[in-house]
């Protein structure tokens, strides 16, 4: 609680200097008052004197609080530190044209392309995943950063189903890792790092890029996910074409590389959306670690609170009021 | 304007003849005791019967004590509070019984004066002791014509003797009686020479005729401050207890100075209750 009052900021200072208009109610005699002929015949009443005190300190807080919300007060966006169970996760997804192909290579009235089966795929897997740091990075011909890595959901889900608009380009995974180790750098490493590559393809690595990327993942330690969405007829991940040719089938070569990488790697191959599923749902088992992690809390305007209370003492000054006597029996002078 | 009746058990010392009981010897009214002819030499009221019992014999004449006039006053509380407006306005009400003291004592042959008080003495509404009977008028006029500006209390109440004769006459105290204690009791003290009768002036619209519900602030009319009054049943029923307290410690504070049983006038004066109550309770 103190923590949030270090955190009381406020626009304006200027109507500070009117306070002590506040100890006005206190002072005014110009009310409205019946003449008595003894007041030591009226009995000592204490509640009597509570609704007056009422009263005044009713004006008092509305005076304060109007001038409080002239200020303007808000609360500072704040960092609170958070524990969960959950991973760092940067989603690193493939947004080259041949995504709007289904998985039987050619597109057909109805059926899922990989593009929505990943999507959908996805959007689940980022709504279950309430601890995890999710981050995101979409993929053609060049990277794009759709999320940081954060814990802000909304930022995803919304990247997500702005993939709907359909892919172009080629793949260039190896700029979208890259660019997705980027957002471990400098950062404390609170929690299994891991990298979700989820690609219809891949592209031949030249031996500079390999070792950058070797570099890369071991230093920031962070584990590699790759989803592969083969088409029917694409090629495995497993088998060796017999031409040997890593230009023909960049896919193999890609996922040889992996392996060499040095850290936790985990290749899947889906072939239709359940598959994908199934694939996203051993990854989810696999990341579970402590994570700690920084929310940020964005700043709060506070105003509304010193209106309500403005609004609080009117009604309860108002209510006063009309209890007040109008007038006393004295109805029949000058008879 | 109405007169009423008043009887005092008292005997005065002189002055004017007129209808009260003296211990003056004299006249024919008040029989006091037979005295030898020769004594008091006045043939007319010879007694034979008491005549025939003396040994020896000798002529017993009754003699009588004579009536004599005594003097009326009206003492005036001016306190700012006497100008309440209620069912009545105090003020106006307290102007009509003066002058039914003044015309009942004219009627009965004795003198009226008036003495009014309020923080020091009121000359503009003092009346000299007389038996004027345009003195009715006189007073009525000159209380009419009081204006009531700035709060006051009654602190001359104590020195209203000083415009009061020495010799022992009919004070009727006109007030609401809301001063303190030690004020009254001062002042009665100071009265014990003469036949106090205290006249408790209250309206009903201050005790009894308050709202049932409401917030009230009150002012004292004589500048004791303010005061914050939530009415509500229970309140209203404490404030007449209240009242109700205060009219038998003020019975209870005259009878402890030796002085009569006050009358309390709620709105309206009735001679008839005045006369009524003077019959009932002659003083000492």
């Amino acid at each position: 609680m103190l923590g949030l009052l270090n955190e009381l900021r406020c626009h304006e200072v200027w109507p500070l200097y009117f306070l002590p208009l506040a100890l006005l109610p206190w002072w005014i005699k110009a009310e409205a008052q019946f003449q008595y002929p003894s007041i030591s015949m009226i009995p000592h009443d204490p509640f009597s004197i509570w609704v007056e005190r009422i009263w005044r300190i009713s004006a008092t807080l509305l005076i304060t609080s109007l001038l409080l919300a002239m200020c303007k007060p808000y609360l500072a966006e704040q960092k609170v530190d958070r524990y969960g169970n959950g991973a760092h996760i940067m989603v690193v997804l493939d947004r080259s044209g041949s995504m709007n192909d289904d998985f039987a290579d050619r597109p057909e009235q109805g059926s899922a392309s990989k593009m929505a089966a990943a999507r959908r795929v996805l959007t689940e897997f980022t709504e279950n995943s309430r601890q995890d740091l999710i981050g995101m990075i979409t993929f053609s011909t060049s990277p794009m950063l759709v999320a940081a890595l954060g814990n802000d959901r909304k930022a995803v889900l919304s990247g997500l189903s702005a993939t709907e608009a359909g892919g172009m380009g080629f793949t260039a995974v190896d700029k979208g890792l890259a660019m997705a180790l980027d957002f471990f750098e400098g950062k404390p490493v609170t929690g299994s790092r891991v990298v979700l590559l989820v690609s219809d393809g891949a592209a031949h690595l030249d031996a500079k890029t390999q070792d950058f990327l070797r570099n890369g993942f071991v230093r920031q330690q962070a584990s590699l996910f790759w989803i592969y969405l083969r088409s029917k007829n694409g090629a495995s991940l497993n088998e060796k074409l017999a031409e040997d040719d890593d230009q023909a089938a960049p896919e193999y070569a890609l996922n040889q590389y992996f392996q060499t990488l040095g850290v936790p790697y985990q290749a899947y191959m889906a072939e239709d959306p359940s598959q994908v599923k199934a694939a996203m749902q051993s990854i989810a088992k696999l990341k579970n670690k402590p994570v700690k992690y920084q929310e940020v809390i964005a700043r709060k305007d506070i105003g509304y609170l010193c209106y309500m209370t403005a609004l609080l003492a009117t009604v309860v000054m108002f209510g006063l009021y009309l209890t007040e006597v109008r007038t006393w029996r004295i109805n029949t002078i000058g008879k | 304007m109405e007169a009423f009746h008043y009887h005092i058990a008292w005997r005065s010392h002189g002055g004017r003849v007129g209808g009260h009981p003296t211990k003056i010897t004299g006249g024919h009214a008040d029989f006091n005791a037979h005295v030898p002819l020769m004594q008091n030499f006045n043939p007319k009221r010879i007694d034979l019967r008491a005549s025939l019992k003396t040994v020896p014999k000798q002529l017993m004449v009754r003699t009588f004590h004579e009536r004599y006039a005594i003097q009326a006053y009206a003492v005036v509380d001016m306190s700012t509070s006497m100008n309440f407006v209620g069912q009545q306005h105090k003020w106006q009400l307290s102007t009509e019984i003066v002058q039914a003291i003044a015309w009942s004592a004219i009627c009965n042959g004795d003198t009226f004066g008036c003495v009014a008080a309020d923080d020091s003495l009121r000359m503009d509404v003092y009346e000299p002791s007389t038996h004027r009977a345009a003195v009715v008028d006189d007073i009525a006029s000159k209380m009419r014509s009081v204006q009531f500006t700035q709060p006051v209390g009654i602190k001359a109440l104590p020195r209203v003797n000083e415009l009061l004769p020495t010799r022992r006459s009919l004070v009727f105290l006109i007030s609401d009686f809301y001063m303190g204690e030690a004020l009254l009791t001062q002042s009665l003290q100071n009265l014990t020479a003469h036949d106090v009768v205290p006249i408790v002036i209250w309206d009903s619209a201050e005790i009894n005729e308050l709202p049932d519900w409401g917030w009230m602030r009150v002012n004292d009319m004589e500048g004791n401050g303010t005061r914050s009054v939530f009415l509500r049943p229970a309140l209203k029923k404490a404030i007449q207890h209240a009242y109700h307290a205060r009219q038998q410690r003020l019975t209870q504070l005259f009878t402890s100075a030796g002085i009569r049983s006050p009358f309390f006038v709620l709105n309206q004066f009735h001679s008839e209750a005045m006369t009524q109550h003077m019959l009932e309770d002659s003083g000492c």
